[in-house]
């Protein structure tokens, strides 16, 4: 493909050739680099901590040059003014939903794209030169504010289906580009009757391996600690028909009910379970009030690190926001090579008000590195789904869809909801507005655009 | 992408639903949660076309805001206050100015008697904000002068008009916004007093192991034994000392008039403390109930926003073993009454706290002196080992370790904190400028004020640094 440098609308219906068009590019004029991070540094004695904050607008600039009749010089000019007052206005104006972009290739690359913020063009003056074009020439630098990354001009499309809504897993693979990809759509529809209301997914990447990671432990698989709890089987309404109860017999304090470690889900694999995760508990109380709470650490670890205090009521199967971990809690590095079999979560539970016994039926780990969660969705199978947009500006919004038709703002919380490049996973957990019910399943459509820093290598 | 999100629910006496996202939106944003009270203030800036900053000044006073970091939700409020800046004028809607159920208290002179008018209220903002109560105090008026006060009070407080505060050379509009916990809502009412302890008397009768008064049904104060008592007696005799005991399970059916005493709050070792009984006339009696019970009558009756969560644990070796009073002797905000009971703490000496949690529910406990948190180069920790340190958006006041402190060693004493490293934070507040800030008991405005000079003269370098590169 020849290269191409053009200023462009998002569906590539008017154009601005900045490489052929009567304002031409002046050769090697063109100045851009990748984009500046913008860093927080933690100084210490020999050297310094950083934690990357966001990458900064860019600006790129060039020269152009016309020769043409001064009516030509001045549409040249007021078509790249109308494309950076395009610019301008799409950021200005909700309403308005024609983006503009700055497309560029070289040769043999494949196009790429960067949303313009806006723009100036400052008319030089020269030997025969001058913005009153008295010699039918003209010479003029444009300065562009763009988005820090380059993007590819169409969608790629993925999906899944019948994902189970306690932790199902989606593993996508071949993500092509630098930093994480711009996810434009998430759809999620519902495979079976009933409404969902409330969604959780978070991706999470691949860091060592995905191939054995499990997002869905059973509480049975675990270790019972108080000495009034049980694993109980025969409940289809369970996951794996068994769940721990807890009839605090023993005692109604609040004391460890239940651990369980990454070796009881897979003893081998552990290393597969690197991650940040978000904790939802499946479970229910018979009557009354009781506390929850998890803690994490490694099983020898005199002091575990707690979670806040959840106090739960519902008597139908719920999932429920334990807190948040991160496996190993000492970070991964390559000075050497931790094992997690040994790493434990635990759930402490009180009987605060009433006699109702604590049912637990499983942990779901939802990856909270790149996560979103959804309120208020009404997904229903056939034509209701929830769609989570992030636009070409980064702003994300949810709609709930009735057919075509948007039908609800639900809530919408989100951290990093990106993409990574290459392998990752998308772990999904999902309830009615009352009730998580097991068979539940739904279908997860996206559409997403791979970005790059500069070059596109693919 | 910022850590947080931060969204808007229309008011939680309506449904409650979602408004709108504002993560970006809201410049600026701060918040702060404190021991006694939870989740405090907060306060935040909005940008924008006169007309969306029109819309949030007029509509969204009362609107309930969201913190949620990673899912969790970590901070809520109410939106309190509303500044409006538009062409230099600054205008301002607020709660605090806002009062639609008002009496007043007066002396009647016919009688000398302290007396109180019929309340005066205004339905549709209490149907709208919320009941908020004022009690004006006057005197020295006739009944129908001190009701057209208080009726006047209603037509200016009634609803929270839009009010200018301020003129100043124009500038871009600008809307701030401050937010406030659910405890601040506490506040909104006066105790009801509908529980008298101190009660009518009969003849009073002292047995070994009980209490008599004929004119008395005491079901309502009874405990069963052994368990942990609700409600202690207190006793003066006719030779001005004073016996006192716990109170256990009373005659009823036969004899409701009758209850059993005990000298422990466990309700296992019958008998009397204090002066004894032996040789004893009672004079006069009052019953006290347990702070939990004040607390959570409290919270049931003058509380519209918070709910009962959890007031006392039930594993009660020690439990919370004071027991007030019942009785006000002027007219007392919820909040402030509660406030001040909880900070009783313990017989045992043990500090207690009570704070609004979130989903609005109120907590009341026996405050965690170990430590919560690690400080290390800077940055708190969930463990000792951990490395990766917590976000501040998701710190509570807690006991916090210093870990990098030279000294390690007790106190002299009997201190709450054992261990010299550990620090007492009373308040965090965290926002998006200056990060997380800690203060315990000793941090000052003063002291405020030269945190952020410090920090606008960083800025100011900075940016003059940046000037010259």
């Amino acid at each position: 493909m020849a290269n191409r440098f053009r200023l462009a609308d998002v569906l590539q219906v008017t154009t601005v050739d900045l490489r052929d068009g009567t304002l031409k590019l002046v050769d090697r004029s063109w100045q851009t680099s990748s984009p500046t991070p913008d860093i927080d540094y933690v100084d210490l004695p020999y050297g310094a901590q950083s934690k990357f904050s966001h990458f900064e607008r860019h600006l790129d600039a060039c020269s152009l040059h016309g020769f043409d009749t001064v009516a030509n010089l001045i549409a040249g000019a007021n078509a790249i003014e109308d494309a950076l007052e395009g610019a301008r206005l799409f950021h200005d104006d909700p309403l308005n939903p024609t983006s503009w972009w700055l497309e560029a290739n070289a040769d043999t690359e494949s196009v790429r794209r960067s949303l313009l913020y806006g723009g100036v063009l400052n008319y030089v003056t020269g030997v025969g030169i001058s913005p009153l074009l008295e010699c039918e020439q003209m010479l003029a630098r444009l300065s562009m504010y763009r988005h820090p990354l380059w993007e590819t001009i169409s969608f790629t499309s993925i999906s899944d289906s019948g994902l189970s809504t306690i932790g199902g897993m989606w593993t996508i693979n071949n993500v092509l580009g630098v930093p994480p990809a711009r996810m434009g759509v998430v759809e999620v529809e519902k495979g079976t009757a009933g409404s969902l209301y409330r969604v959780w997914m978070g991706i999470r990447d691949e860091y060592i391996s995905l191939t054995n990671f499990n997002p869905l432990w059973e509480c049975e698989d675990g270790t019972n600690e108080s000495g009034d709890c049980a694993d109980v089987g025969g409940d289809a309404t369970a996951s794996n028909n068994t769940k721990v109860v807890c009839d605090f017999s023993v005692t109604e304090a609040h004391v460890i009910r239940m651990s369980i470690t990454v070796a009881d889900i897979d003893a081998v694999n552990d290393i597969d379970f690197v991650g940040r995760y978000l904790i939802l508990c499946r479970c229910k109380v018979t009557a009354g009030t009781v506390a929850l709470q998890l803690k994490s650490g490694y099983s020898d670890t005199a002091a575990f690190a707690p979670n806040e205090i959840i106090y739960i009521t519902n008597t139908d199967w719920r999932l429920i926001e334990l807190g948040e971990v991160l496996m190993p809690p000492e970070g991964y590095w390559a000075s050497y090579a931790p094992r997690l079999d040994n790493f434990e979560l635990q759930i402490f539970a009180e009987r605060v008000v009433g006699a109702g016994n604590l049912e637990l039926d499983c942990l779901i780990l939802i990856p909270s590195r790149h996560y979103v969660d959804v309120v208020g969705t009404d997904i229903v199978t056939g034509n209701h789904e929830t769609r989570i947009f992030t636009h070409e500006n980064e702003e994300m919004a949810a709609l709930n869809f009735s057919g075509s038709n948007p039908d609800t703002s639900p809530e919408l919380s989100d951290r990093d909801w990106y993409l990574p490049v290459g392998t990752s996973a998308l772990i999904i957990a999902a309830e009615r507005e009352t009730i998580q019910v097991l068979g539940d399943t739904v279908t997860v459509r996206m559409s997403y655009v791979p970005r790059w820093y500069s070059y596109r290598d693919a | 992408m910022s850590e947080y999100s931060l969204r808007l629910f229309s008011s939680l006496l309506g449904d409650g639903a979602f408004i709108t996202d504002l993560s970006k939106t809201a410049l600026g944003w701060r918040r702060s949660i404190r021991l006694q009270g939870g989740y405090w203030q907060g306060m935040f800036t909005v940008l924008g076309k006169i007309d969306k900053l029109q819309q949030f000044f007029y509509e969204y006073l009362g609107y309930h805001v969201q913190e949620k970091v990673g899912g969790l939700v970590t901070w809520e409020g109410m939106v309190y206050e509303i500044d409006l800046e538009v062409n230099g004028v600054k205008r301002r809607r607020s709660l605090d100015l806002t009062s639609n159920h008002i009496s007043a208290t007066y002396i009647n002179h016919l009688n000398d008697a302290v007396s109180t008018t019929t309340t005066a209220m205004d339905d549709q903002s209490i149907a709208r904000y919320g009941r908020k109560e004022e009690l004006l105090i006057l005197d020295g008026f006739p009944l129908q002068a001190i009701e057209a006060r208080r009726d006047t009070a209603l037509a200016e407080l009634a609803w929270p008009w839009s009010r200018a505060v301020g003129i100043r050379a124009p500038r871009i509009p600008v809307l701030n916004v401050s937010v406030c916990g659910y405890a601040f809502t506490m506040n909104w009412r006066y105790t009801t007093q509908d529980t008298e302890l101190d009660t009518e008397q009969g003849n009073l009768t002292y047995g070994a192991t009980d209490f008599q008064d004929d004119a008395q049904d005491f079901t309502d104060w009874e405990t069963a034994a052994p368990g942990d008592a609700e409600y202690i007696i207190g006793v003066v005799n006719d030779d001005d000392t004073y016996t006192w005991a716990y109170l256990g399970d009373s005659h009823a059916p036969g004899n409701p008039d009758i209850v059993d005493t005990y000298t422990d709050q466990g309700l296992t070792v019958a008998g009397w403390n204090g002066a004894g009984v032996g040789g004893k006339t009672p004079l006069t009696y009052a019953v006290y109930g347990k702070i939990s019970l004040w607390l959570n009558d409290i919270i049931t009756n003058d509380c519209e926003f918070v709910t009962v969560g959890r007031l006392a644990t039930h594993v009660i070796p020690v439990g919370n073993s004071i027991y007030p009073a019942r009785t006000l002797s002027m007219p007392t905000r919820s909040w402030d009454l509660m406030l001040e009971l909880a900070e009783m703490g313990n017989i045992a000496g043990d500090p207690w706290r009570l704070y609004v949690d979130t989903g609005r529910i109120a907590i009341y406990e026996q405050t965690n002196l170990t430590p919560r948190y690690y400080l290390r180069k800077g940055a708190l920790y969930d463990t000792v080992g951990d490395k990766m340190a917590m976000s501040p958006w998701k710190i509570k006041p807690a006991v916090v370790r210093d870990l990098r402190y030279p000294v390690r060693r007790s106190e002299a004493g009997s201190p709450l904190l054992t261990d010299i490293r550990d620090i007492w934070i009373d308040e965090v507040e965290v926002s998006t400028a200056r990060g997380l800030v800690l203060k315990t008991g000793l941090y000052s405005p003063l002291e405020q004020l030269i945190d952020v000079q410090e920090w606008q003269k960083r800025s100011y370098y900075a940016h003059e640094a940046t000037l010259m590169e």
